[in-house]
């Protein structure tokens, strides 16, 4: 019963959105603020419909209602409440109703803002926003309706996809999809300042915060999403190039590309027409990247199971792109830079730079990700590149805007100085080619080769951005010290309080060096191995002993599997290098198989141990006898943890940017030269 | 914007451009079924050094395993519907691999095989990890899973 009352809440709801675009569009041509109102009403009440419609589908799924194919495909009798309930996100169906409802979320709270300074853009944000919404229930009531009922209901359900019972893909999904949508904001904003032919950055300073929510969550979804691949999938890495991670990469390309062209535009009025472009490509590519997932269009380890919903899809791509080109093409003339960019050495110039990597980078991994698609199209054959092409052509755009993160911050706005640039960076630069002499030597030690020379190259490349960053931060507070005489740390503080995106900025470029040392470590210096072990025997590798101990069946923690376990005990080897003693004890081990035999389904969960600079990650492959000799994967990882305080650095960034501490930019003058030196 | 700045980003997108036009050709790999696989071999075409991504359907009692080598044999033919009506006469192929022997390598299952032919005609997969991927007969969504 309630569960129909939430199937006609999202209908409903689809019908409120088509009315609120309609009225919109129609009371601003009639300039009539009624009709206005009345959509910004409609647009903003499909999220309450939206919550009863979810709520339906939860209560079916909490009361196990195995009358919805939907029920059945993601819970059982034996789920626990907490997996039923997570089960929302579980598969195609409901995780697209989900979607919805944290994409109403956001045109909710953004028609609750005030609108008094740019109530010109208020009918056509609505309208831009809520046909993207209604294109989206309607995809999920017509290609992947979370209630259809069975005729003939079984008594019991498949269950939740083991794969998915782990905190890690508990938050992951809804991160990803708060990033995704959250772009809807200042997209529609876009679209509205070029429908209204505006030549200012009104939709910029307005939507700048939500672009700031949606790209904070979308690379928080990112790195989760890479914990989870490394803690479930046992293959002892985090990336992949897989399609599925790679049309999550290309939106976060994109936006974080826009991020820093708009203050571009904010500061000197310049890139107006590129960053029009960028904001409708980051949100197209989103789009993209959900028809990727949802369609089944590319075989992947983790997208859904083909659907019907491709034609769709591309239906709905045509049609945005069109009117994208559309409003950009007939509005050009608005769009003209107010300053010239003079000098390719100065702030924006480095910034343009820094953008078109952002952008080639992207369209390299967009491109390759469509490449099966593409030569289908084309010869009728699929063709497909591997990870390691896309480390050689897409990692060394990387690096590059690593590089332009140590200089942009040295070069002055409008005309930079050479010479003050090389000034400022020289005690960077002499430190990181100590950490460049100290890491070649460290590493070049047990042996020399072409790729401890790259990598002690990169590892000073960081050490120099990094270096150029945080003296960003001594040189500010330093200068307040002396002109205010205020305490270091106060100095500190306020200038932070001051300058919060700026100094939030930097915080974000200290976490992605961070997580670049991580990338090297585990990139250049992982390695693995496969070994079989009688039981009580013993094999060495990566400089250490792994005693195989047996194996046996514990408690499975969820009912409908059985685990066995296999016991390791890690020490030391005597090839361990200077600053070990063979035969110290690193740790106990304990890899285990989860087995499903209702979903036919394995799972292989590794177990870690090691130090925070080396993990060492190993899998129970397989095993014969009744564990009278087993196969172990071992994966040494260093520096791997690297990348999740990384991304933990990167959040705190974020928060320093966004968090309020003065009062709202938006009605503060923006000096025009604001960093100038 | 000044005509040196476009040159300069037109040059930027044309070298990488350039660099992936040369450089793809020689990696990437084909996605392929079995009869396809087979039919380019016959047609004389030197594939030695041609990557493929293969796709087929296990065959149970052609799996080989020797847990102290690692090494593992196993046939694969087109589709299921070939392998329930037809298994004796069907073409197939051998696949070689070498680690450790995945849970879910089981009759029925979908094998997605990275990898070579040798001269032998049998198809020796790579050592990455996704060189070897395995869908459960099942119809379960989301099933597939990387090994090892």
């Amino acid at each position: 019963m309630l569960t129909d009352v939430g199937q006609y809440a999202v209908l409903l709801a689809a019908l409120l959105l088509l009315y609120a675009a309609g009225a919109s569009v129609y009371g601003a041509q009639r300039d009539d603020d009624r009709f206005v109102q009345s959509g910004r009403i409609a647009a903003a009440l499909a999220f309450p419909l939206m919550v009863i419609g979810m709520a339906g589908l939860l209560i079916a799924l909490i009361n196990n209602d195995f009358s919805l194919r939907y029920v059945v495909s993601v819970s059982s009798l034996g789920t626990p409440l907490f997996f039923r309930i997570t089960a929302l996100w579980g598969a195609q169906a409901g995780s697209l109703l989900f979607w919805c409802v944290l994409m109403s979320a956001f045109v909710f709270v953004a028609m609750q803002r005030r609108w008094d300074a740019d109530r010109e853009l208020l009918p056509y944000v609505t309208a831009t926003m809520a046909l993207t919404l209604a294109f989206f229930i309607v995809l999920t009531l017509v290609s992947a309706n979370p209630f259809e009922r069975l005729d003939f209901p079984p008594s019991d359900g498949r269950g939740l996809n083991p794969l998915l019972r782990h905190p890690g893909m508990i938050i992951h999904p809804p991160v990803l999809y708060a990033g995704f949508t959250g772009f809807i904001v200042p997209f529609a904003f876009c679209m509205a300042s070029l429908i209204t032919r505006r030549k200012d950055d009104l939709w910029l300073r307005a939507s700048r915060r939500w672009t700031l929510v949606g790209w904070v969550f979308l690379t928080l979804g990112l790195i989760l999403g890479g914990r989870w691949a490394h803690d479930v999938l046992g293959w002892g890495g985090y990336w992949g190039w897989d399609p599925v991670e790679n049309k999550s990469f290309v939106p976060w390309l994109l936006g974080t590309a826009f991020l820093h062209s708009a203050m571009i535009q904010e500061k000197r009025g310049m890139f107006k027409n590129w960053n029009v472009a960028l904001m409708m490509l980051t949100f197209g590519s989103i789009v993209w990247a959900t028809a990727i997932v949802r369609s089944g269009l590319l075989t992947s380890v983790h997208a859904f199971a083909a659907s019907s919903m491709g034609p769709i899809f591309l239906g709905f791509l045509v049609v945005m792109l069109a009117a994208m080109l559309y409003f950009w093409l007939t509005r050009l003339d608005v769009l003209k830079s107010e300053n010239a960019l003079d000098k390719l050495f100065s702030r924006e110039g480095v910034f343009l730079l820094q953008n078109v990597v952002f952008v080639s980078a992207a369209v390299t991994v967009f491109a390759l990700t469509s490449l099966p698609i593409a030569t289908e199209a084309i010869s009728g054959q699929r063709l497909t590149v591997g990870p390691p092409y896309f480390n050689a052509v897409v990692v060394p755009q990387l690096i590059l805007l690593i590089a332009l993160m140590g200089i942009a911050p040295l070069v002055a706005w409008a005309r930079g100085n050479a010479r003050a640039v090389a000034r400022q960076s020289a005690g960077a630069l002499i430190f990181a080619f100590a950490v460049l002499v100290a890491v070649f030597i460290a590493l070049s030690l047990p042996a020399l080769t072409p790729m401890t020379a790259l990598a002690a190259a990169l590892a000073g490349l960081c050490a120099y951005t990094a270096a150029v960053t945080l003296v960003e931060y001594v040189r500010g507070a330093r200068a307040r010290m002396q002109a205010n005489h205020e305490p270091a740390l106060v100095a500190l503080g306020r200038l932070i309080a001051r300058n919060q995106r700026r100094y939030g900025g930097y915080l974000v470029h200290l976490g992605v060096v961070v997580i670049a040392i991580g990338a090297i470590g585990k990139g250049f210096f992982g390695s693995d191995a496969i070994r079989n072990v009688p039981l009580n025997g013993t094999f060495t590798y990566g400089g250490y002993a792994f005693t195989y101990r047996g194996t046996q069946t514990v408690p499975c923690q969820f009912d409908d599997c059985s685990t066995l376990q296999a016991a390791l005990k890690v020490t030391r080897a005597s090839d361990a290098g200077p600053f070990a003693r063979a035969g110290d004890f690193v740790g106990g081990l304990y890899p285990r198989v989860d087995r499903y035999p209702a979903q036919q389904f394995t799972s292989t969960i590794a177990d870690v141990t090691g130090t925070f600079n080396e993990e060492v990650y190993v899998i129970l492959s397989a095993w014969e006898d009744e564990g009278s000799s087993a196969t172990f994967t071992v994966y040494i990882n260093p520096m791997i943890n690297w990348l999740w305080v990384g991304g933990v650095i990167m959040t705190l960034g974020f928060i320093v940017a966004f968090w309020r501490a003065e009062p709202s930019p938006v009605t503060r003058a923006v000096p025009v030269l604001q960093g100038a030196k | 914007m000044k005509p040196r700045v476009f040159i300069g980003i037109a040059l930027i997108f044309g070298a990488l451009i350039a660099v992936i036009a040369f450089t793809l050709a020689g990696n990437a790999s084909l996605e392929v079924k079995v009869d396809e696989l087979l039919h380019q071999r016959q047609s004389g075409v030197d594939l030695s050094q041609r990557v493929f991504k293969l796709t087929g359907t296990v065959v149970g009692d052609s799996i080989r395993y020797d847990a102290k080598t690692l090494d593992l044999r196993f046939d694969i033919v087109q589709d299921r519907e070939t392998l329930v009506n037809n298994v004796a006469a069907a073409p197939r192929v051998t696949v070689l691999y070498r680690g450790a022997k995945p849970d879910t390598l089981v009759h029925e299952a979908k094998a997605i095989v990275t990898g070579k032919l040798d001269g032998d005609g049998r198809f020796v997969a790579g050592s990455s990890p996704d060189a070897l991927l395995l869908q459960c007969p099942t119809k379960y969504e989301a099933a597939a899973k990387a090994q090892p």
